[in-house]
C-alpha cells in the first residue's frame, strides 16, 4: 500500500495552486487596463466599442486556434480563459451601450450557450461552464414564460406573473435535480470521466435554488409567515427523500440530499435572522443578510460536511480553505475593520508553518492578500478603480512569487531540521 | 475538415454577440416614446454607474400610443439607466424634484428599448454639461 502511495503521482504539483493564482492576478491587471479605458468611456462612439470588441474576440479564437495547431496546451489553457471572460465582459458592454436590464441569470446563461465550446478546447472550463449555466437557467423558465405571455396571453396575464415565473423556475429546478439523479443512476459507477464533474457541481443547482427560495421568501413573505416555511421547505425535503430513496434503490451515494438540507436549513437561517433580528445584533460577525455572504457560507459549509462524511481529503482541504477565506471576507469594516482579519490569518499561517503544511501557509497568506484588496474594492471612480485593479493584481503576483521563493526556502529549512 | 468545424465553433461566440448587435442595433430604430419615472428605492436609487428607475403612469402621456392607451404590460417594472458616477449628484437631485423621463424605442411586437434619458425635456447629457436646472 505504502508502496503504492509513493509510486503514484500527485495530480497537481506544489505551485499549482499557486499558477493557478497568477491567472487571476493577470485578469485582474488586464481589468484595470480596462477600466481606465472605460474611464473615457463615453468619448468613444458605440460602433467603435462594438467594432473593436469584436475585432479582440476574433483575434482571441485565432491565437486559440493557433496553440491548438501548435501544440501549446499551457498556453491554449490560459487563451481559452482570457476568451470566456472576454465573452462575458462583451456581454456587459451590450447591456451597458443598449441600456439592458442587469439580469445576471440571463447574461450567465447567455455566456453558456455561447462558450461551450471552450471546455471542449480546455476541458478545465466545465468547472467555470457548469455552475454558470445551472445558474442561467433560472432565467429560462421566465424567458419562456415571458415570450408566451407576449405573444399569446397577453391580455389575460395579470401582474401576478412574476410569483408563477419564481414557481415554474423552482419547479424546473427540482425537475432537473431529479432527472440528472436518475441519469447517474443508470450509469456506471465506473464511467468516472462523465459522472465525476457533473456530479460535483450538479449540487450547484440547489445553490441557485437556495437564492430562488430566499427571493421568494423576501419577495412575498416579508413578514415570513408559517406559510413560507410550508412552501419552500415541504418541497425541498419531499424532493430530498425522493433522490435518496433512488439513492437507496442503486447503493449509491449522492450529496444532493444533503444540498437540499441545506436550502431547508438556510432558510431556518433567514427567518431566525429576521425575527430575532440577528443581521442588526451581530453585524460585526454576518455582515448582513445577503446573497453574497449566506449561500456560499451554506453551500461550502455543506460541501465540508459531505467531503468528511465520505473521507474525500482533498475536497475537506478546498472547502475548509475556502470556508476560511469566507469567514476572513465576513468581518466587514463597521466594527473590527482589517485588523481581526488579518490576526486570523496570521495564526492560521502561524498554525500552517508549526504543522508543515505548506498548502494552509499559502492559502492563510492568500486569504489575507484577498482582505486587503476587498477592503479598497468599493470605490466609485473609475480611474482610480482601474489603478486599485492593477496595483491588486501585481500585488498579488509579488507575493505568489514572493512564496514561491522565499517560502520554498522556509520549507527546506525546516525540512532539514 | 475537423479544424474547419473548430474554427467555426471558436467563432461561435462571435458570430453570436455580433448577431445580438446588430439585433439591439436595429431595435434602435422604432418609434420613440416617452415614460415618466421616478426614482425606484428612493432611498437610494442611484447604485455604481447606474440608476434605478420605475415608470410613472400617472405621469405619463398615453396619447403617443397607438390606441390611446398605455400598454403598462409591455414595459418593466424598474429600469436600469448607465451613466458615469460623476453625474450622479445633479441627476440624483433631477429626479427626485423634476420632471424626468425614459425615452424608449417602441414596437408592440418587441421589447422596449432604451435610448435617452430626458431632465426638464434635456437629453441628460446636455442636461449634466450645461449645469441648468
Amino acid at each position: 500500500m505504502a508502496e503504492k502511495i509513493l509510486k503514484s503521482k500527485p495530480v497537481h504539483d506544489e505551485n499549482y495552486w499557486m499558477t493557478v493564482l497568477l491567472y487571476f492576478a493577470s485578469f485582474l491587471v488586464g481589468l484595470g487596463i480596462i477600466a481606465l479605458v472605460a474611464a473615457n468611456w463615453q468619448q468613444i462612439p458605440n460602433a467603435v466599442k462594438m467594432g473593436g470588441a469584436l475585432a479582440l474576440m476574433v483575434i482571441n479564437a485565432g491565437a486559440v486556434f493557433w496553440t491548438i495547431k501548435a501544440d501549446k496546451p499551457v498556453l491554449k489553457q490560459v487563451l481559452c480563459v482570457v476568451y470566456a471572460f472576454l465573452i462575458m465582459a462583451v456581454i456587459g458592454l451590450i447591456g451597458q451601450i443598449f441600456q439592458l436590464r442587469s439580469d445576471v441569470a440571463k447574461g450567465c446563461l447567455t455566456w453558456a450557450l455561447l462558450s461551450w465550446p471552450l471546455f471542449l478546447v480546455a476541458p478545465r472550463l466545465l468547472w467555470l461552464w457548469v455552475p454558470l449555466f445551472f445558474f442561467g437557467l433560472h432565467y429560462l423558465p421566465p424567458m419562456i414564460m415571458s415570450g408566451i405571455r407576449h405573444e399569446i396571453f397577453r391580455e389575460w396575464e395579470t401582474g401576478q406573473t412574476a410569483d408563477w415565473y419564481m414557481a415554474l423556475s423552482t419547479i424546473a429546478a427540482y425537475l432537473l435535480i431529479l432527472a440528472y439523479e436518475y441519469y447517474v443512476g443508470r450509469k456506471s459507477e465506473t464511467d468516472a470521466k462523465v459522472v465525476s464533474p457533473l456530479r460535483f457541481y450538479s449540487g450547484l443547482i440547489l445553490w441557485g435554488l437556495c437564492s430562488r427560495a430566499a427571493d421568494y421568501a423576501t419577495n412575498n413573505y416579508p413578514h415570513l409567515t408559517i406559510g413560507c416555511v410550508r412552501e419552500i421547505m415541504v418541497p425541498c425535503v419531499v424532493v430530498g427523500a425522493i433522490v435518496w430513496a433512488l439513492n437507496k434503490m442503486r447503493n449509491r451515494r449522492s450529496f444532493m440530499p444533503l444540498f437540499l438540507g441545506a436550502a431547508v436549513a438556510e432558510f431556518l437561517y433567514v427567518f431566525a435572522n429576521k425575527a430575532l433580528d440577528i443581521e442588526t445584533t451581530y453585524r460585526w460577525f454576518f455582515s448582513s443578510y445577503s446573497v453574497e455572504t449566506q449561500l456560499p457560507f451554506m453551500f461550502l459549509l455543506t460541501m465540508s460536511f459531505y467531503a468528511y462524511c465520505n473521507k474525500m481529503k482533498r475536497l475537506l482541504r478546498l472547502s475548509l480553505a475556502a470556508l476560511l477565506i469566507w469567514f476572513v471576507w465576513t468581518f466587514c469594516e463597521d466594527m473590527f475593520d482589517l485588523i481581526p482579519s488579518l490576526i486570523m490569518c496570521g495564526c492560521a499561517a502561524f498554525w500552517a508553518y508549526k504543522m508543515q503544511n505548506r498548502r494552509w501557509f499559502n492559502v492563510a497568506v492568500m486569504a489575507a492578500v484577498l482582505r486587503i484588496l476587498g477592503e479598497y474594492g468599493d470605490v466609485n471612480n473609475l480611474t482610480y478603480f482601474g489603478i486599485y485593479l492593477i496595483c491588486s493584481g501585481l500585488l498579488v503576483i509579488v507575493t505568489i512569487l514572493l512564496l514561491m521563493k522565499y517560502g520554498k526556502k522556509l520549507w527546506e529549512k525546516n525540512d532539514e531540521k | 475538415m475537423k479544424n474547419k468545424i473548430l474554427a467555426a465553433l471558436l467563432l461561435l461566440p462571435v458570430v453570436g454577440l455580433g448577431g445580438g448587435m446588430l439585433y439591439y442595433e436595429k431595435m434602435t430604430h422604432f418609434d420613440r416614446v416617452e415614460i415618466a419615472v421616478r426614482g425606484y428605492d428612493p432611498k437610494d436609487f442611484f447604485s455604481g454607474y447606474y440608476m434605478r428607475l420605475q415608470p410613472d403612469w400617472q405621469k405619463t402621456d398615453c396619447t403617443q400610443f397607438a390606441d390611446k392607451r398605455c400598454p403598462q404590460n409591455d414595459f418593466a417594472k424598474d429600469y436600469t439607466f448607465y451613466m458615469k458616477q460623476e453625474h450622479s449628484g445633479k441627476l440624483s437631485t433631477a429626479v427626485n424634484a423634476g420632471d424626468v423621463k425614459l425615452v424608449f424605442s417602441y414596437s408592440a411586437s418587441h421589447m422596449p428599448l432604451i435610448v435617452d434619458l430626458l431632465v426638464d425635456g434635456q437629453t441628460y447629457m446636455e442636461y449634466v454639461t450645461d449645469g441648468k436646472k
